[in-house]
């Protein structure tokens, strides 16, 4: 990985974190990348957080299947208030 | 009738919630009660639950409420406190590596790992950190609907999401360094990198 260049590296660091955030505005992310293209120290950064976050969505979604049972158990449950509620 | 819509847009989410769940409690079987009893609450309050806005957020809402006020009582977990303290500490005197960033060479050597040995990792990262990593980077939720659901500013969610994601990269680093993975790489090899500083 190569060296940071320069403080501003750093400022461009803590940047990448809003970069993150799904709310930003389009035009906050064009400047931020704006900037991260500009260094290869920064650009690395981005491409490794990108390669881990798709990792760990890969990892933790693999896990995360609802057994039947909790599913079948849950809108039993749902079913039963709904009647004692509204009928 | 809101009660149909909630089955037809809750229930969707259900492996979503269950996947959060199980990261929030570490075991598969609380992982179910607390989902359950999410359900049953978000069905009983679905009235309240505004249109348009993000359901999935809501329900992370209450079931950071149950689980705070139901399980985390409940659960022995010795291991927990010890990891608050990781922190910042440890970043630094483990290694002497980077430890902003992961080497091209590990993320590559992560890629062939198997799965749980990441979703490990994640488990050791304290309770805060380890959700909001866990919201932000594989939820993809907004931080503002994180600080939401956490009950905190949105400033506590930067801190702890730039903490929580150090940390855990650092713990990734382990990982692909104790299973030799990437050794013999010139990113990998300390010597050479101590020495050409």
């Amino acid at each position: 990985m190569t060296k940071p260049c320069s403080d501003r590296c750093e400022d461009i660091q803590a940047q990448l974190c809003a970069l993150f955030d799904p709310s930003i505005t389009p035009e906050r992310a064009r400047e931020i990348l704006a900037l991260v293209t500009e260094c290869p120290h920064c650009h690395g950064q981005l491409e490794s957080e990108q390669e881990i976050r798709a990792l760990l969505r890969r990892c933790c979604t693999a896990e995360a299947t609802a057994p039947a049972a909790l599913r079948q158990r849950i809108t039993m449950e749902i079913r039963q208030v709904r009647v004692t509620r509204y009928q | 009738m809101p009660q149909t819509r909630f089955e037809e847009e809750a229930l969707p989410l259900l492996d979503q919630l269950y996947g959060g769940a199980l990261r929030m409690t570490r075991n598969p079987a609380d992982a179910e009660d607390l989902v359950q009893e999410t359900y049953l609450k978000a069905y009983k309050a679905f009235d309240s639950f505004k249109p348009g806005t993000n359901l999935k957020a809501w329900l992370y809402r209450i079931m950071t409420n149950t689980y705070i006020n139901a399980y985390r009582k409940k659960q022995r977990q010795p291991t927990q406190s010890p990891n608050e303290e990781i922190s910042d500490w440890q970043l630094y005197t483990t290694s002497s590596h980077d430890s902003t960033g992961l080497e091209s060479a590990e993320v590559e050597a992560l890629k062939n790992m198997p799965d749980g040995a990441i979703g490990d990792a994640m488990n050791q990262l304290s309770e805060d950190y380890r959700m909001v990593v866990y919201y932000a980077d594989i939820e993809g939720l907004a931080y503002k609907e994180i600080a939401e659901i956490m009950d905190t500013p949105i400033g506590t969610v930067m801190s702890r999401l730039h903490r929580g994601r150090k940390q855990l990269r650092q713990l990734l680093k382990e990982v692909a360094h104790e299973q030799g993975i990437g050794l013999g790489h010139p990113d990998m090899d300390i010597t050479t990198r101590e020495a050409s500083k």
